[in-house]
C-alpha cells in the first residue's frame, strides 16, 4: 500500500529495516547474521519527548553519502541527543545489511561514542518505495533505491521533519538543517 | 533464450562497470569514477577468468571464495591469465570498497571487482545464473559461478548450486583446468 508521508502525519506502525550491529574495531570483513529492526519496539523504547532520526542515501560507499552527507551526523552525536533529543539515528539506504555494516564500520573509525547509531538495510527498498521516498536508479544498473533524505519521528509517532533532495547534493537532509529544525 | 555452453562465444552485448583500484583512492572511503568494461573489446585475444559472487562483504564471499583469487593472482598470471573479473550486481560502487577491504591494492587491475548491471550477463548464461533473493531484501543477485573465457570462447562455465561455495567456483580448482 502507497502512502505519500509528509511532515506532520503520523509515523506508520510496522516499519521494519534489518541491520548488523557495529563495532568500529571489528576488521572490515568481519560480519554476522543480519537482524530486525522494529522501529516500533524502537519507538516505545524512547525516553519521554525523544527522537528517533533516520537519514537516507542512495548507496553505500557512493562519493556524495560518503564524504558528505553522513560524516557531520556521525561527528555530532553528543549535540544531536542533547540539543535535538535524537536517542537513535538510522542510516539507511537499500543496500543489504552486510554492505551497511561494512560501510559502518568504516565511517565509524576514530569516533568513540557511536552509541545509538544504526546502518540499516531497507530491504528492496520496500519501505521508501511505499512512501514515496524511493528513486529508480536501474538505468544505470543500480536497482530501486532510497532517496536521500532526512526525517524525524517523535515519540508520539508523529513525522516532526522531513526534507528530500531534489536535486544533487545535500541541504535540506544535512546535518545543519537537521540541527535547525524545529523538532 | 538457450544457455551458454563450451565453446560458445561468451555473449558481449552487456556493458560490465567497474572503478580501477589507483593510489589517489587507497582509502576505502575514497572513490573514483565507475568506467565501463566492454566485453566486446576486451575478450579477443585475451584469456579472462570470471567469478561471480552473491555479494560484496557477504560471509562466504568474502572469508572463502575471492581470497583465493587474490593469493593464488600470480599463478594465475603464470598460466597466461589476463585478467580476473569479480562479478556481482552490487554496484561498483560498493564493488571498489570491497576490493581494497579485501587487500587487492594493485594499480595493474589484474583484478577488477566488477557490475553485472542489473544481473543482464548473467541472465544470459543460463539458468540459474542470476537468482531473486527478493524475498530475503538482496534484490536479483548472481549465483556464485566462474567462466574461463578464452579468445571470446567458453571454456569452462559451471554454476553451483544455490550459491554453495564447491572445487566450481575455488581458485585452486580453476587453476588446474587452465
Amino acid at each position: 500500500m502507497s502512502e505519500i508521508i509528509k511532515t506532520g502525519d503520523a509515523w506508520p506502525s510496522g516499519v521494519e529495516f534489518k541491520y548488523i550491529p557495529i563495532n568500529p574495531n571489528d576488521p572490515p570483513l568481519a560480519c554476522s547474521v543480519p537482524i530486525l529492526l522494529k522501529l516500533d519496539d524502537q519507538i516505545a523504547k524512547l525516553p519521554e519527548g525523544g527522537n528517533i532520526a533516520i537519514v537516507s542515501v542512495p548507496g553505500a560507499f557512493t562519493p556524495t553519502c560518503t564524504e558528505n552527507h553522513i560524516p557531520p551526523f556521525l561527528h555530532n552525536l553528543a549535540k544531536l541527543r542533547s540539543d535535538k533529543k535524537i536517542n537513535l539515528l538510522i542510516v539507511l539506504s537499500a543496500n543489504d545489511a552486510f554492505v551497511l555494516n561494512a560501510w559502518g564500520k568504516l565511517l565509524l573509525q576514530g569516533i568513540s561514542d557511536y552509541e545509538g547509531v544504526v546502518f540499516a538495510s531497507d530491504p528492496n527498498a520496500q519501505f521508501a518505495q511505499a512512501h514515496g521516498l524511493s528513486k529508480d536508479a536501474s538505468a544505470v544498473g543500480f536497482g530501486i533505491r532510497t532517496a536521500r533524505f532526512a526525517l524525524v519521528i517523535s515519540k508520539d509517532k508523529v513525522v516532526k521533519y522531513l526534507g528530500i533532495e531534489e536535486q544533487k547534493g545535500v541541504s535540506v537532509s544535512g546535518y545543519d538543517a537537521i540541527y535547525k529544525a524545529r523538532l | 533464450m538457450s544457455p551458454v555452453e563450451i565453446s560458445d562465444a561468451f555473449p558481449t552485448d552487456v556493458k560490465l562497470k567497474y572503478i580501477p583500484y589507483s593510489k589517489e583512492h587507497t582509502d576505502i572511503s575514497a572513490c573514483g569514477n565507475p568506467v565501463i568494461y566492454d566485453l566486446a573489446k576486451e575478450l579477443p585475444g585475451k584469456k579472462i577468468i570470471i567469478t561471480a559472487a552473491p555479494g560484496a562483504f557477504t560471509p562466504t564471499c568474502t572469508e572463502q571464495h575471492i581470497p583465493g583469487y587474490i593469493k593464488d593472482a600470480e599463478k594465475f598470471k603464470a598460466k597466461g591469465v589476463d585478467k580476473i573479473i569479480v562479478l556481482t550486481t552490487n554496484d561498483p560502487f560498493v564493488n571498489a570498497a570491497w576490493g581494497k577491504a579485501l587487500g587487492y591494492t594493485n594499480e595493474e587491475n589484474f583484478i577488477i571487482f566488477a557490475t553485472d548491471p542489473n544481473g543482464a550477463l548473467s541472465t544470459e548464461l543460463g539458468d540459474n545464473y542470476l537468482v531473486d533473493l527478493s524475498k530475503v531484501g538482496f534484490g536479483l543477485r548472481t549465483n556464485r559461478y566462474a567462466a574461463i573465457v578464452d579468445n571470446g570462447k567458453v571454456t569452462f562455465l559451471e554454476n553451483e548450486d544455490e550459491g554453495g561455495f564447491s572445487d566450481i567456483t575455488k581458485a585452486d580448482s580453476l587453476l588446474g583446468r587452465l
